[in-house]
């Protein structure tokens, strides 16, 4: 039957085609049916194959995709990793730019309505402050007189962005010398969110380079443990041991406490992150040892081990890819365990301390009943920590999902 | 030169003014004179004392046979009848306490008006007897082992002038001041009712002291001159309660450290019928092996040292048991506790005959952590509150709870001076080349004058301290960045670097470090901002954050060339404290001081001026603090300091807050000059009924 | 079973010891000792520093020999005479500070386990059955926050609130009037006022781990077939669930067990410090900083010594429970 003169329907209507002269209505239905079907399984035909051709990791990220939650952490966290990259360009101030005259300010209030009724784009009015003595607080008040205009890129002050690039214009800032605090004002009238951008970049890069450091030794010790087994096994399995046993905080406040003042920031930093990883590692080994114990009786490596290849390479291009998903979840898990570490040290005292920042030292302006009474917008950074952690633990939980082959 | 001159007549204004203080209600004594005979040539400053032979009259109200005569402490009368503390009648009535006649000497000291501190500074009362002082410290000394203590002397507040006889009756003193004579209070007992004699002194010096197998070191209180290479006193025992001391020197400054709680009665009187027990020539054999095991040592001589606990760490339990004249005794240690109640034969009464302490107890909550402090405060559970115990960035919500806690707050002076800046002179003293010496040894000290220039002591004021400190200590009025830009352009660093940083007068690259070890929470947040203040005239600042105990290192190494700290200032001219000495808090001059304490075997041999200053300091040494001599050396001695720009301050004189329970009275006024009188007096304060 | 038990035990000893020379070890790094700790508090309270009274402490103390020796001397008098050595800080031996401490620790993170489970178990039951249900999602939301918060954080602001709204405020274990007196119904009551809060602040970040881990095994047994049988059978809902899917989704809690006690008596410490806990905590923050060895030293030991009793037992627990374990398995956990 020609079917090019059949009349046409619309697309996406689900009637028949009119039948035409001549054509019986079982085989003209017939027709539609098994172009249907044909096309439905040329599709799935093909997706078939690419399922095949596709790597492991493909799959993995197709998996993962489907989790909602996990991608739109995976968003966020790139966001707060960009952020604390580019924290200069970022954030209106640094960290050391002091505002006499605001010490323990509450954050700016953004105004769009002025006091007649006007409407105008986002302004501040100045404050000044004045210190009761009987209760030894500062009050701020509101000069209506004059508007600041709250602006997106800002000219402020100049800077390197990365380090290398000199510009001077924020994302956002005041036009005028009034300082803009979006989350209000330390003791010394320094701007709080920006601390804490700037904080972002040692805590959230503690727990890269600690889970790094982690990971390196857990794969290594772990795997050796785990294929070679017998005394080898035993031997790390107890060292394994030994270090879980230390009870952890006095570990790291002995260790941390040993790390002399006097060394750079950065020096300090890369100490701590040791000091974290010191006990971090064991937790990664065994979950290497665990999976390779169950996969090393598998018969592609026994394959591998009749045809004479070094035990390093079975490890290492056998082995290790199988437990690869488990590394990767273990390794997202871990870091907000770092963070926290680097959070609890620094609020003791001993991590990170003056002028660097990290979110655990500023709570330590936060740790006492007087700071949450008067001055609650200090407890910010704890929020920043709950956010990264949360991020973390959902991503973690994506990728666990996604690597986990009995979840589909 | 006018900041100089002026700042120098406020010292002499200040000193001026608390020698007028101090001396106004101790001018009597002066005039009256003793019945007891007194040595050819002395000098006395002995009170009389006859006139209380009223201590036979019964409990049940009898009536005194003699007229009321004039005490000890002066013009205040002393009471002929005496009341018996509600807290220890049972104890009397069930006779294991004689009773209160019996436990006092004769004379006792009359506590009055005047007397603990300056009529100006407190309003007393005559109290009642009653309650519990409640504390939160983190140490289990750092209350009581001040509000507890007894001086030879008491002068009142911080001063050494007004002397009063406190633990000894009578005191005289030659013209030439090498000799002092000392009567103990007859009738003076230990806290646990055995007499205080000179055989205590006797056993102090021979048995501790001097004895080879003990060694106790020396106080330096009771050195000539506070200087080893002089020699220590010679104690000449005459009878029971008549001992003299003899310097090789004239050592007048003796007589502050007569007064001073730093030192405290225990340098020269220990408790000997208590600790001859667990010394080797004294005690039984078998005793003394059973006491080493009881205390779980081996040797005797840390036995003894670990039982004879000096007066800064009376709140530990192995104080439990020791006797002491302090007003209160430790009755109670446990892992979270002190409990100190009053001593039933303290010698102090006010002129109602009533026995202080009013204060039945001291009942110390130990914490480990200073949050902690502050919440025991917030939570009403302290009744007593100065010092460091208040931070003034919490006193909003301190303000904010008073009312529900029962408390009020009242600011007052400060003992401490601000944080200080100190500039080590001695620092690379060795190094031909060091450009810090070529600074320090410039004779104009432009460097020094450009760094008091360029701290803005208002700036930090406003920022840390709410603005309520005063005005700076020394230099007020020095702040002028162009004057410190100019100053530091003649020293020799006009020359800068590619950053604006300025060069050293060597040419090369200038750091400027100060370090810091944080004693007390405002110290980083001060340092940061003196780094902004001298950056802004050109020095790169390198802020270094040690420990404290490797600060301690760093200084016996001479490896600081600056440092922060704080002193206690406001009570060197008294001579209570002697902390600008150039090693003791922040160093300016450890190596000299070095050879001057070691007669030039080891340290640096001082500069010519630097000698000019260990002249002053031997000289100031030579005459009590408070008198006219003694206070033209030490005028001319800060005039030194001042000139040499050895220690800056920071910011203003200090105000500290001090909280209190709203009940409690004689305590010292809004605006009286020293915290720390807030709790050496304990023994005066008393609970009103609401 | 009894030969596994034998060695583990063998083996605790040894352990001890390395623990204990590490700690010493570690300790003992910073620059200095106590006698500087010493001075530094001495010169804090205005008192004068006498060099040789300094340095005849430094003797007595026995910190002027090397730290080996002073490591065989402090752990030959725990063997020979179970004396733990004297704390600098406070002046008395360490076993009486340790008697005091130790029990209460040990009582009050029990305690805090106990609770945990008590909130876990149901919540987390509940997250499984109705996944995706608002319940869920409330479910998850809350153990997150108590998974990311720190816990002396959430301590601190519990504490504010409780003070804003009732007047009350949490200083201690004990109020201070009560707390030499001895036990009766007042000092009961008063107890109850202030451990709530350490209780509640490490249940809730303790619960947190354990709810996820819950439902997450949970979500697993529930899609296995013998479950749909036994609902086909006509079994009731919650006989279902309970008497299978539970009890293999608790096993990996209690194979958990052996490591939830350090990490509560850890996690304690810092709660125990902000909140002023007569406990384990405070105490050891202070010694390590304050380099006061022999305290440092025998805290870390017996915590170490916990954790290595609590592992055992959860072996062991874990090893009864679990049959694959005990006959040794191919697949046996970790």
């Amino acid at each position: 039957m020609a079917t090019a003169d059949r009349p046409q329907m619309p697309k996406g209507t689900d009637r028949m085609q009119p039948t035409m002269v001549g054509e019986s209505y079982t085989d003209r239905r017939s027709q539609e049916l098994l172009k249907r079907y044909r096309g439905t399984r040329e599709r799935r035909q093909k997706k078939a194959e690419q399922l095949a051709e596709a790597s492991q990791y493909q799959l993995m990220l197709a998996q993962f995709k489907k989790h909602r939650i996990a991608t739109v952490s995976l968003y966020l966290l790139v966001i707060l990793y960009l952020m604390a990259i580019f924290a200069s360009f970022v954030v209106p101030y640094d960290t050391l730019q002091r505002f006499d005259q605001f010490g323990y300010a509450k954050p700016s209030q953004l105004h769009i309505v002025d006091a007649n009724g006007n409407v105008h784009l986002p302004f501040i009015y100045g404050r000044t402050s004045k210190l009761d003595k009987k209760t030894f607080k500062y009050t701020f008040e509101e000069d209506t007189s004059k508007q600041y205009p709250v602006r997106l890129f800002v000219t402020g002050k100049p800077y390197d962005l990365l380090g290398v690039i000199p510009m001077s214009r924020h994302l956002f800032g005041v036009e005028g010398d009034q300082p803009f605090f979006l989350l209000g004002a330390d003791k010394l009238g320094r701007d709080l969110f920006s601390r804490i951008i700037y904080a972002s970049r040692v805590s959230l890069f503690i727990g890269f380079a600690g889970v790094i450091i982690s990971f390196v030794l857990g794969i290594i010790l772990g795997g050796i443990s785990g294929y070679f087994g017998g005394v080898v096994d035993t031997v790390i399995q107890r060292i394994i041991e030994f270090i879980m046993s230390i009870p952890q905080i006095p570990v790291w406040m002995a260790l941390s406490a040993a790390i002399p003042k006097e060394w750079s920031g950065i020096q300090k930093f890369f100490a701590i992150t040791l000091v974290l990883s010191f006990v971090g590692w064991t937790g990664l080994a065994r979950v290497v040892r665990g999976k390779l114990i169950s996969l090393r009786e598998e018969d592609y490596v026994i394959a591998a081990r009749i045809s004479s290849a070094k035990p390093m390479q079975i490890i290492f291009r056998h082995l290790l890819p199988g437990v690869t998903s488990f590394l990767v979840v273990s390794i997202t898990l871990a870091i907000p365990g770092m963070i926290l570490g680097e959070t609890t040290l620094s609020f003791l005292g001993l991590g990170i301390t003056a002028p660097d920042v990290s979110w655990g030292s500023l709570l330590q302006d936060a740790q006492d009943i007087n700071a949450i009474a008067n001055y609650p917008w200090l407890l910010a950074p704890v929020f920043f920590v709950m956010l990264a952690v949360v991020l973390f633990n959902f991503i973690g939980d994506g990728l666990r999902d996604a690597a986990d082959p009995y979840s589909r | 030169m006018n900041n100089r001159w002026r700042s120098s007549t406020v010292i002499m204004l200040v000193i001026t003014v608390l020698a007028v203080a101090a001396c106004g209600p101790a001018a009597q004594p002066d005039t009256s004179q003793a019945t007891s005979a007194p040595a050819a040539g002395s000098q006395a400053t002995t009170a009389p004392a006859a006139g209380t032979e009223a201590t036979a009259a019964p409990a049940a109200g009898g009536e005194a046979t003699a007229a009321p005569a004039a005490s000890t402490s002066g013009e205040i009368a002393a009471p002929t009848t005496f009341v018996e503390p509600p807290f220890l009648a049972d104890r009397v009535k069930a006779g294991k306490l004689p009773p209160i006649e019996q436990r006092l000497p004769k004379p006792p000291f009359v506590v009055g008006p005047g007397v603990l501190l300056q009529e100006e500074y407190m309003k007393w009362e005559n109290g009642e007897y009653g309650g519990d002082i409640n504390l939160a410290w983190q140490d289990a000394n750092g209350y009581v082992n001040i509000a507890g203590g007894s001086t030879i002397l008491r002068s009142p507040s911080q001063t050494t002038a007004a002397s009063r006889p406190n633990v000894v009756s009578e005191f005289t003193h030659s013209d030439d001041y090498t000799k002092y004579q000392f009567k103990i209070r007859p009738g003076l007992k230990w806290s646990d009712g055995e007499p205080v004699t000179t055989e205590d002194i006797r056993f102090t010096f021979e048995d501790l002291y001097l004895n080879p197998d003990v060694q106790r070191p020396w106080p330096s209180e009771l050195y000539t001159q506070g200087n080893a290479q002089l020699g220590p006193a010679k104690l000449n025992v005459v009878d029971d309660l008549t001992f003299e001391l003899t310097f090789s020197q004239p050592y007048g400054f003796f007589i502050a450290a007569l007064n001073s709680w730093i030192p405290n009665y225990d340098f020269l009187i220990k408790p000997a019928h208590y600790l001859k027990q667990f010394h080797k020539k004294y005690a039984k054999e078998a005793d003394l092996a059973a006491a080493l095991q009881k205390n779980n040592e081996t040797d005797w001589v840390a036995l003894l040292t670990k039982m004879d606990v000096p007066h800064w760490n009376t709140g530990e339990d192995r104080a439990l048991g020791l006797p002491t004249l302090n007003a209160f005794i430790l009755t109670e240690a446990s892992e979270t506790r002190r409990v100190f109640e009053r001593n039933p034969y303290y010698w102090h009464v006010d002129s109602a005959g009533k026995q202080l302490p009013y204060a039945d107890r001291i009942v110390t909550t130990i914490v480990v952590d200073e949050n902690a402090v502050g919440n025991a405060i917030l939570a009403g559970q302290v009744t007593i509150a100065a010092g460091n115990q208040v931070a003034l960035n919490k006193m909003p919500v301190y303000a904010q709870n008073a009312e529900q806690a029962k408390q009020r707050s009242f600011l007052t002076g400060s003992f401490n001076w601000p944080v200080l800046l100190f500039l080590n002179r001695d620092f690379q003293y060795e190094d031909q080349n060091s450009a810090w010496q070529k600074l320090m040894s410039d004779p104009e000290q432009r460097f020094g004058k450009a760094i008091a220039a360029a701290i803005n002591p208002a700036d930090i004021n406003k920022s840390i301290y709410f603005d309520l400190f005063g005005k700076p200590v020394m230099y007020e009025g020095a702040y002028d960045p162009n004057k410190a830009n100019q100053l530091l352009d003649q020293a020799g660093m006009d020359k800068r670097d590619s950053k604006e940083h300025r060069l050293g007068p060597d040419g090369k690259e200038f750091i400027f470090r100060i370090t810091n070890h944080n004693a007390a929470p405002d110290w980083t947040p001060v340092v940061e901002l003196l780094k902004q203040q001298l950056e802004a005239v050109g020095i790169r600042v390198d802020i270094e954050n040690v420990a404290g105990t490797l600060f301690d290192q760093r200084k016996t190494s001479n490896d600081i060339m600056a440092a922060v700290h704080w002193n206690d200032g406001s009570a060197w001219a008294t001579g209570i404290s002697e902390d600008y000495l150039p090693n003791h808090k922040g160093p300016w001059s450890p190596m000299t001081w070095q050879y001057f304490t070691t007669n030039g075997k080891q340290g640096r041999k001082p500069p010519a001026d630097m000698e000019e200053f260990y002249k002053l300091h031997t000289e100031r040494k030579k005459y009590p603090p408070e008198s006219p001599e003694g206070q033209k050396v030490f005028q001319q001695l800060m005039q030194w300091m001042q000139d040499h720009y050895v220690m800056i301050p920071t910011a203003g004189a200090r105000t500290t807050p001090n909280i209190v329970d709203i009940r409690l009275r004689n305590l010292p006024n809004e605006g009286a000059p020293f915290d720390l009188d807030t709790i050496i007096d304990t023994e005066g304060f008393w609970f009103a009924q609401q | 079973m009894g030969h596994f038990i034998l060695r583990r035990l063998l083996m605790l000893v040894p352990f001890l010891f390395l623990v204990s020379a590490l700690a010493f070890i570690v300790i003992q790094l910073p620059p200095g000792s106590f006698i500087d700790t010493y001075r530094r508090n001495l010169e804090a309270q205005g008192g004068t520093v006498n060099e040789a009274q300094l340095k005849a402490l430094e003797v007595r103390y026995g910190l002027d020999k090397p730290v080996i020796v002073q490591y065989a001397i402090w752990t030959w008098n725990i063997l020979s005479r179970g004396d733990f050595g004297n704390s600098f800080r406070y002046q008395r031996p360490v076993a009486d500070i340790l008697w005091e401490r130790v029990p209460r620790t040990v009582g009050i993170s029990l305690l805090a386990i106990v609770f945990t489970w008590i909130i876990a178990i149901p919540l987390g039951i509940i997250s499984a059955i109705k996944q995706y249900s608002i319940w869920d999602y409330v479910l998850t939301f809350l153990s997150f926050i108590g998974l990311s918060v720190p816990a002396f954080l959430l301590a601190i602001v519990l504490m504010y609130v409780v003070f804003t709204q009732t007047g009350w405020l949490v200083t201690g274990l004990y109020s201070p009037q009560f707390q030499n007196a001895p036990m009766s119904v007042a000092k009961f009551v008063d107890l109850l006022k202030n451990i709530w809060l350490p209780l509640l602040v490490l249940a809730v970040t303790g619960a947190a781990g354990t709810i996820r881990v819950l439902r997450a095994t949970l979500l697993d047994e529930l899609q296995k077939p013998y479950v749909t049988t036994a609902r086909a059978k006509g079994l009731p809902e919650w006989r279902v669930i309970l008497k299978y899917p539970v009890r293999l989704a608790i096993n990996p809690m209690i194979s958990t067990i052996g490591w939830l006690l350090p990490a509560v008596v850890g996690g304690e410490l810092v709660v125990s410090k902000v909140l002023n806990l007569p406990t384990v905590g405070p105490i050891i923050l202070e010694a390590t900083l304050a380099q006061d060895m022999f305290l440092a030293g025998a805290f870390v030991l017996i915590l170490s010594a916990l954790t290595l009793i609590g592992t055992l037992i959860s072996d062991i627990c874990l090893a009864w429970l679990d049959p694959r374990i005990r006959y040794g398995c191919a697949a046996h956990a970790q």
